[in-house]
């Protein structure tokens, strides 16, 4: 990869990569160094990234990353701490808004391979290859994400 | 393929994902269009495809690029390159044009030497040598003449004239046929004594044999030496005249020689080998 592609990457993933990073561990700072490593460590690499397969490894190097920060995290943390509270303090504006509440409620895994799939639109093959997960894996993890968040809306559409 | 309560999870989320093929998917589609609790699952499940927030950026973006740098040489090669290529062409058209004008007058040298060469040329080479002629001999040692005043310092004269007429209906390298009259006319120092020193008249030469081209154009040579230095032989006879009569149609090539003068009287046939 060249200088020039290098750029263009940073161009048109970086945007992609930080709205999954953010809205994975919800830290806008640690979201922003995540990305900003993850193009680090592709610049050091760069004689060894193709292009065409540039997107993808950004990814996988900031699922990584991520996954690294949440594991670090979780150390110094209490659970309580990490926790967002969803419906306690928002009012409700609409499905969208309780969507990306409810998504924050969603194990790791399934919250990682259901905005893969729907934030930039990866096959399971791809999403495999960034979580390091099989691709019956990856389909069960969005199966169980879909399937809690519909139920979670139903309930929502119900009590309303 | 039918919806029913313990597949029906599994088929709407293969059905949303698109996995489904166009067949089956249609018919998942009329079930779940006529049965409510279904469209109503359907609904929900469509529901769970997250959208992405566009309006989420990568904060200070462009810091992340790396500056590119081109070297100067980079950056104006192409320019270089354009500017030097101009030149090159520009160069090559006039040199173009100067090459093709030199070769058309050496052409036209070479075709007018030709057509009077070789006589005509050495003759002229002859013209431009220094040779000592009568009037640049020490004049004690000879009997004084009566130059005429308006002739005592007038130089040497000569007057080569070469006439070449072309006939027409010619082919491409076909032996021109011509005459050259080759006239060494030197000055009437006085009215009987100086006359023509040495004067060669009427040297016609024929045309040589079609298929010996070069070998004819040699012989012309080779005559015109000879005439050479008969010429330079007999610059010191008074009153004489030399008369060459080259037969280059012949077998064998001859140049016959006549002289006549106050003492002298000879003729020859010299054959050129």
């Amino acid at each position: 990869m060249t200088p020039a592609q290098y750029n263009q990457c940073v161009k048109d993933h970086a945007d992609g990569i930080f709205r999954f990073v953010l809205k994975s561990i919800k830290d806008r700072d640690e979201a922003k160094n995540i990305v900003q490593n993850t193009f680090e460590k592709v610049w050091v690499r760069i004689d060894s990234v193709i292009y065409e397969k540039a997107k993808s490894y950004l990814f996988t190097i900031a699922y990584r990353e991520m996954i690294d920060h949440i594991r670090y995290t979780k150390k110094f943390m209490s659970t309580e701490q990490m926790e967002e509270p969803v419906y306690k303090q928002d009012t409700y504006t609409g499905t969208k808004e309780i969507l990306d509440k409810l998504v924050n409620k969603l194990p790791e895994n399934q919250k990682s391979a259901i905005l893969l799939r729907d934030y930039e639109g990866h096959d399971y093959k791809t999403i495999s290859e960034i979580t390091g997960m099989t691709e019956a894996q990856v389909k069960v993890n969005i199966f169980r994400a879909r399937q809690f968040l519909k139920e979670c809306i139903g309930k929502i559409e119900t009590l309303i | 393929m039918k919806l029913n309560k313990e597949n029906y999870e599994f088929l709407l989320f293969e059905l949303l994902e698109g996995n489904l093929t166009e067949e089956d998917a249609n018919k998942i589609k009329t079930e779940i269009e006529a049965d409510p609790f279904y469209s109503k699952e359907w609904e929900l499940m469509q529901q769970t495809i997250l959208s992405p927030e566009k309006n989420i950026c990568m904060p200070e973006k462009e810091a992340m690029l790396v500056a590119i740098s081109v070297p100067a040489y980079k950056i104006h090669f192409v320019s270089v390159l354009k500017i030097a290529a101009s030149f090159v062409l520009i160069s090559s058209v006039i040199f173009y044009f100067y090459k093709q004008r030199s070769d058309l007058a050496q052409q036209d040298r070479t075709e007018l030497s030709d057509n009077r060469d070789p006589i005509a040329a050495n003759d002229q080479k002859i013209n431009n040598e220094e040779v000592p002629l009568i009037d640049n001999i020490d004049q004690n040692k000879r009997v004084s003449p009566i130059i005429p005043s308006q002739f005592a310092n007038t130089k040497h004269k000569r007057d080569v004239r070469s006439t070449q007429n072309k006939p027409t209906g010619i082919k491409a390298n076909q032996w021109v046929p011509f005459e050259m009259n080759v006239k060494k006319v030197d000055l009437k120092y006085s009215g009987s004594y100086v006359q023509n020193v040495a004067k060669t008249e009427n040297l016609n030469l024929e045309y040589p044999h079609p298929n010996a081209e070069t070998e004819g154009k040699n012989l012309i040579v080779k005559f015109n030496r000879i005439q050479k230095t008969t010429l330079l032989v007999l610059r010191d006879i008074p009153n004489i005249s030399v008369k060459m009569t080259p037969n280059l149609k012949a077998k064998k090539p001859s140049l016959g020689f006549e002289l006549k003068g106050n003492t002298v009287y000879a003729n020859a046939l010299i054959q050129v080998k």
